[in-house]
């Protein structure tokens, strides 16, 4: 493309108006072609990501709305009762993030496996349980947990009757049974993202590791693992992301209970918008967990990045 | 660098307990689902015999046929939808400059900050004013609409990295928009293409809070929210009766894992290098 060298004078800012109203009207079939996406975006992310933060300054009940300030933000913050949720999403978040130490050592052990074939096999293995959609471990885990359901069984059969319970309807287990839920917590994407890392590692270093007789720990701690680097911090921001809106589980395993046990502030969010109808109050606690969400994963961006160099 | 025998055989064998116990879960939801009340009370994990397909029959007419075609209406919609955006989108900015270019993939870019759950209020009050609550159109839309951040950035990419060459031949050969993205981008894009969208059908198909939101009336359910409702419900039906719902819930998954599996996996593990 030749574009012509403006000279810098007076009018050039009109010219160069001119020019780009002229390069708009050339290119205005790729405008036609982006306005689907442009459209639907503002409609639908941007306007109610607006909406959201106009509402949580009203009390709002979705037909009319009137300004009470930061009433919805001080309520939040005098609800006593919501410091159990706070204290839940703060352990779901430490247990995600360590769990997936999970999938990174099945990619390890799979990426060091001595054959192409074999590293094949596995993959498609661990991809395999993808056939059962999520939901569907919702049903079968419920009934696992309940009293003559599968763990129960087994902890008879193995002598351990003292500890049975029922495990989402006990205070003191409920939590700790959505944690274990995922078991043996392998997300298969994860993996796949932890093993196309591995992957991608270049022989020579590691062939140069070998010739200086790098035992297979040093060679994990010192070359395997900081060259996922990458990878590692995509995965931690996801996960943050991920943990600190969901609520699925705590909805649809207890509702929250018993008690408050498994609150999460998501789910009280869902709650205030579906049962109370206290939608001014909803956008409130949806705006603190984007502003969260915002805050942790440019704390998470800039710590990496700050030890890559 | 060769791995010592230890190292190997502790790496097999520890692959394959985890695989096992994930597989199991999945293999569960099969046996389970062949259980009568009786069968279940006495020996609800092993397999048994007579295995009873009356259970499918039951669960079949329990809903599970209309939220199955509801789910299948859902998926394709979104699916077919937003790969048809997310290409044209990408497309776009893979190969053209225009006035504007970065400041809208700016915005696009952005979306990966706004979390769906500031959304879903006012999102859930728009489609209400739309009209569009009880309708399939109601999660059709802001799922089609609402602009896939993450499938565009990855399609950008891949399409940046086509020869430009193939597409100075196509033009000299006075091929226009549309000949240059059917016949040279499409071609050589379709395994990143549908790895994006077999991920695209994986999360529709698996998507539960929005559709149990718009979607009041059982009938217009799909199998996500009909099957977890109908097992939570009051004199919820047996558990192999759920099971079987469970199992029916997986077919397309499974279909679309014989079909399209190495694509999948090849693509996903491309992608991932991307990011």
């Amino acid at each position: 493309m030749s574009a012509k060298i403006q000279p810098l004078t007076q009018r050039s800012s009109k010219n160069s108006f001119r020019h780009l109203l002229s390069q708009i009207w050339k290119n205005r079939t790729l405008y036609l072609l982006l306005a689907p996406t442009v459209i639907g975006m503002v409609l639908f992310q941007y306007y109610p990501a607006l909406m959201a933060f106009w509402g949580s300054f009203h009390s709002w009940d979705g037909r009319r709305a009137s300004y009470i300030g930061l009433y919805n933000y001080e309520y939040f913050l005098q609800d006593t009762r919501l410091i159990q949720s706070w204290i839940n999403i703060v352990q779901f978040l430490i247990f995600n993030l360590l769990s997936l130490a999970v999938p990174l050592f099945v990619a390890y052990l799979i990426y060091r496996l001595p054959s192409a074939r074999h590293r094949y096999i596995y993959r498609v293995l661990v991809v395999l349980p993808l056939i059962a959609p999520g939901f569907v471990f919702i049903v079968l885990w419920r009934w696992l947990f309940s009293l003559n359901g599968g763990i129960n069984i087994i902890l008879r059969a193995v002598g351990l009757e003292s500890i049975t319970r029922v495990w989402l309807g006990d205070t003191g287990s409920a939590l700790y049974a959505l944690m274990f839920m995922g078991f043996p917590w392998v997300d298969a994407f994860t993996m796949l993202i932890f093993l196309a890392g591995f992957l991608s590692i270049s022989t020579e270093m590691l062939d140069a590791a070998a010739v200086d007789g790098a035992t297979t720990l040093r060679r994990f701690w010192s070359i395997e693992l900081p060259s996922i680097r990458g990878q590692i911090k995509v995965l931690v921001i996801l996960t943050f992301i991920g943990t600190v809106q969901d609520f699925g589980r705590s909805l649809f395993m207890t509702n929250g209970g018993p008690g408050w046990s498994t609150m999460v502030p998501g789910l009280r969010m869902y709650l205030a918008f579906t049962q109370d109808a206290d939608y001014g109050y909803a956008s409130a606690i949806g705006v603190i967990l984007f502003v969260i969400i915002f805050a942790l994963t440019l704390i998470n961006q800039r710590y990496i990045q700050g030890s890559e160099g | 660098m060769k791995n010592s025998r230890i190292f190997n055989w502790f790496s097999y064998t520890t692959l394959t307990i985890i695989v096992a116990l994930m597989l199991v879960q999945v293999a569960m939801l099969f046996i389970m689902s062949g259980k009568d009340s009786s069968q279940m009370a006495t020996n609800p994990l092993l397999p048994t015999f007579p295995f009873n397909w009356e259970n499918y029959v039951t669960a079949w007419n329990l809903g599970i046929r209309d939220y199955l075609g509801n789910s299948i209406i859902l998926s394709f919609a979104i699916v077919i939808g937003n790969t048809i955006l997310a290409v044209v989108t990408a497309y776009v900015f893979a190969r053209y400059n225009f006035p504007g270019k970065i400041l809208i993939f700016s915005l696009i870019l952005a979306l990966m900050m706004i979390p769906g759950i500031l959304t879903l209020v006012p999102r859930y009050l728009l489609v209400r004013d739309l009209k569009l609550l009880n309708n399939l159109w109601g999660v059709i839309l802001p799922s089609v609409l609402g602009a896939n951040a993450f499938q565009i950035i990855i399609m950008r990419t891949f399409f940046e990295s086509l020869p430009e060459e193939l597409f100075e031949a196509a033009r000299i050969d006075g091929g226009g928009h549309w000949t240059l993205l059917a016949r040279v981008t499409l071609p050589l894009s379709l395994p990143i293409i549908s790895s994006m969208a077999i991920l695209q059908f994986n999360g529709a198909w698996n998507d539960l809070i929005w559709p149990l939101l718009v979607l009041n009336r059982d009938e217009l359910r799909p199998i996500s929210v009909g099957l977890v409702l109908l097992s939570t419900q009051q004199g919820a039906p047996t558990i192999g009766v759920q099971m079987a719902g469970s199992v029916i819930a997986s077919i397309p998954m499974i279909i679309i894992f014989l079909v399209g599996m190495r694509a999948f996996i090849d693509g996903l593990s491309t992608g991932a290098i991307k990011l």
